[in-house]
């Protein structure tokens, strides 16, 4: 650490980091050079534009478990907004870059890239680029002006220094390429959650608990009808009147006229301004609202989106369309897909494309985070993965990702308090969660169960409540007799059978055999009688064989009483065949049979073919609103 | 969550029902099955009939 004295002012000056070259008095806003042991004052710094940004220089924090320094800042203006670069210094002593612009924190530092770069010309927003064998896409181009600086930088600052940067993105890396400098200067890091970064030694820092009805509002009043105007955000960069429907740039502490009362369309929205609940673990309040409708061809859509702010850093977006609501945020860490992509796997799900097309915005009305206009387009494609969906919105100058997540509608009402008539839910939304799906797992779970459990009665049937044979005879029908009388064996049964299997297994081809079958009891003369016809014929015709009918038969006699039984059969032989007949009869008592088991596991898949549909069929409706096709498939199919 | 607990009364609201009659048709479908088993009945079987007639025994012959 270098200790030193102002040459203009003589305040004191420090050099925490080795690789400071430049500090600026926090007192005459003197920018000195440092050179060996003296300080060279090589001009005066414009004042910094207030932006209430909770960092300040000799913030402390953490970053991959190491501890870090907040020792200087640039603070740089695009058409779209302000972001500032605070020069952090790690304990190491490494210094890296603490980028925050519109609500996103990104740790970054400088390394050196073998491969050429791209002119800053060639890049147009979702160019693929490769540094040093990864790959990477454009995701935001800006000329940005430096407009001041503070504390400790590495090179020198002055006010109107152009810079333009280019922001890309791959895997979880983020890489800035700076085109100030020849050649650029790249510098990678990655985006950081506020809470991650453990700062301590912020400038009206709010603890977490705080509502956000408590978020400290700067009052205005529209320079265009006087209407008085709020804002909530520090990153607020234009505010659209609720009162004239002019827009208002934002800049400091002054407001200027971006559009003068030029919305034509005026519309009350469902969840007022200002409006504060709790969701998904974050306290919201909605400080813009935007109208935006599709201006592709075929039938236009508009929907609503509501900007909520958490009174601290993050911003978010609550979208509604025909009753449906998501509520989105950006995506740090977005995915490498390229246009024209249909299906890429992101953080373990599968998203498949569900929407493209361009959006406009036609109505604006609150507090924004870049220059709103109206009539501003991008190309929109969505992806989906129930309940989740990715966007990805493109203009000339930026590619934005933002990931959205379906509400139950209720949950917005109760969140925010809002007792007035939701908007009639209509249809099924791109990401509405398919509810048929969690059914359609549990039938079929039920199903197998309910299949086991079948299967384990048949097969004790079969080994526990063992069929018996009582008879196996064989009989040998000659041809020339087409018709004889014959009686089995004697046979027994101890008791009743519930059922008595008669089987008739011949050898008959291509004739037919008419047996007559009767079960008599010796002592009682008791007769049960069973008739059937066995035919059976095959052959070979043009080459193919063919087969009818079968040479076997069953028989089945019911609730047979005990007793000492014998069969007397009947025959009658066709004259089709010269053959003679083998007829091989058998007799089991309580059979089991394998039909009814089938048709219980036919009856039962009833159900999950069902649910199968009926989950389709939502799917159906789904994919029936997207604009790249149906393509209602089975989802979560485990039938 | 909230969320996901509304989501999933929803969607246990919408199949709690179709779920019951499963289990019911499908506990009762298992019932009659057990039974048609025990009792030998087959949906596809010939049947013989049962009669009281005394049958003339000794016509035939055994082979």
């Amino acid at each position: 650490m270098k200790r030193a004295s102002c040459p203009s002012c003589g305040a004191p000056v420090v050099f925490r980091a080795a690789s400071s070259l430049y500090v600026v008095c926090d007192f005459c806003r003197s920018t000195l050079l440092r050179s060996g042991e003296d300080l060279q004052n090589i001009g005066r710094m414009a004042e910094l534009l207030e932006d209430a940004s909770p960092i300040r220089i000799g913030s402390e924090g953490h970053f991959r478990q190491r501890h870090f320094t907040v020792v200087g800042r640039i603070q740089l203006q695009h058409a779209s907004g302000l972001w500032n670069e605070w020069h952090i210094l790690l304990d190491d002593g490494r210094s890296a870059w603490l980028a925050e612009a519109s609500g996103e924190l990104i740790v970054s530092a400088q390394v050196a890239v073998k491969d050429p770069l791209p002119a800053f010309s060639t890049l147009a927003p979702e160019m693929p680029v490769t540094l040093d064998g990864r790959r990477f896409v454009v995701t935001d181009l800006a000329t940005a002006r430096c407009i001041a600086g503070e504390g400790e930088l590495p090179f020198r600052v002055a006010a109107g220094y152009d810079v333009s940067t280019a922001d890309l993105r791959g895997n979880d890396r983020f890489v800035t390429i700076d085109y100030s400098e020849t050649p650029p200067l790249v510098f990678v890091g990655q985006s950081v959650a506020l809470a991650d970064l453990q700062l301590s030694g912020l400038r009206d820092v709010r603890e977490p608990a705080v509502a956000p009805a408590q978020v400290a509002t700067r009052a205005l009043n529209c320079p265009h009808c006087a209407a008085p105007l709020q804002i909530h955000s520090p990153a607020t960069e234009s505010i659209g009147c609720e009162s004239c429907g002019s827009i208002i740039g934002v800049d400091d502490e002054n407001l200027s006229l971006l559009s003068r009362a030029a919305q034509a369309l005026r519309e009350v929205p469902w969840l007022p301004l200002g409006s504060a609940g709790r969701l998904r673990d974050s306290d919201w309040r909605v400080i813009g609202f935007m109208r935006r409708s599709s201006i592709s061809a075929g039938p236009t859509y508009s929907w609503s989106e509501y900007l909520l702010y958490d009174g601290q850093q993050a911003l978010a977006w609550l979208i509604e369309y025909q009753g449906h609501w998501n509520l989105a945020r950006g995506l740090s860490n977005p995915p490498s897909v390229t246009r024209g992509e249909a299906k890429f796997t992101h953080a373990g799900r599968q998203y498949r494309l569900f929407n493209h097309g361009e959006a406009e915005v036609i109505h604006v009305v609150g507090e924004f985070h870049w220059r709103v206009a109206v009539g501003e387009r991008c190309v929109v494609d969505d992806f989906i993965c129930p309940p989740l969906m990715l966007s990805r919105e493109v203009n000339e100058r930026e590619s934005i990702w933002s990931q959205a997540e379906y509400l139950e509608p209720d949950e917005v009402c109760t969140a925010f308090g809002i007792t007035t008539p939701l908007p009639v839910r209509r249809d099924v939304y791109a990401n509405q969660p398919n509810p048929l799906v969690e059914t359609h797992r549990q039938i079929c779970r039920l199903f197998w169960k309910l299949a086991l459990a079948a299967t384990v009665v048949q097969l004790a049937f079969i080994f526990l409540i063992a069929s018996e044979p009582v008879l196996r005879q064989r009989v040998v029908l000659a041809a020339e007799n087409d018709e004889a009388t014959l009686t089995s064996q004697e046979f027994v049964l101890k008791s009743r059978a519930r059922a008595l299997l008669v089987r008739h297994q011949t050898s008959v081809v291509n004739n037919w055999l008419s047996v007559n079958t009767t079960l008599v009891e010796k002592n009682t003369g008791e007769a049960h009688l069973g008739q059937q016809e066995i035919s059976h014929y095959k052959g070979v015709e043009d080459g193919e064989s063919w087969s009818e009918g079968s040479p076997a038969d069953e028989l089945v006699f019911r609730a047979v009483p005990p007793g000492t039984y014998h069969l007397v059969i009947e025959y009658e032989l066709g004259s089709d065949s010269s053959e003679s007949v083998v007829d091989t009869i058998e007799v089991i008592r309580n059979p089991t049979g394998w039909s009814n088991y089938v048709l219980l596991l036919i009856f039962l898949a009833v159900f999950p073919l069902l649910s199968r549909w009926r989950r389709n069929s939502f799917e159906a409706r789904r994919w029936h609103e997207s604009d790249v096709g149906d393509e209602a498939s089975g989802d979560g199919d485990e039938d | 969550m909230r969320a996901m607990s509304a989501m999933k009364r929803a969607a246990t609201e919408t199949r709690t029902e179709m779920i019951k009659a499963n289990w019911l048709a499908g506990l009762l479908a298992l019932a009659l099955f057990s039974n048609a088993q025990y009792q030998g009945w087959n949906l596809f079987g010939h049947e013989g009939s049962s009669q009281t007639a005394r049958a003339v025994a000794g016509r035939g012959h055994h082979k």
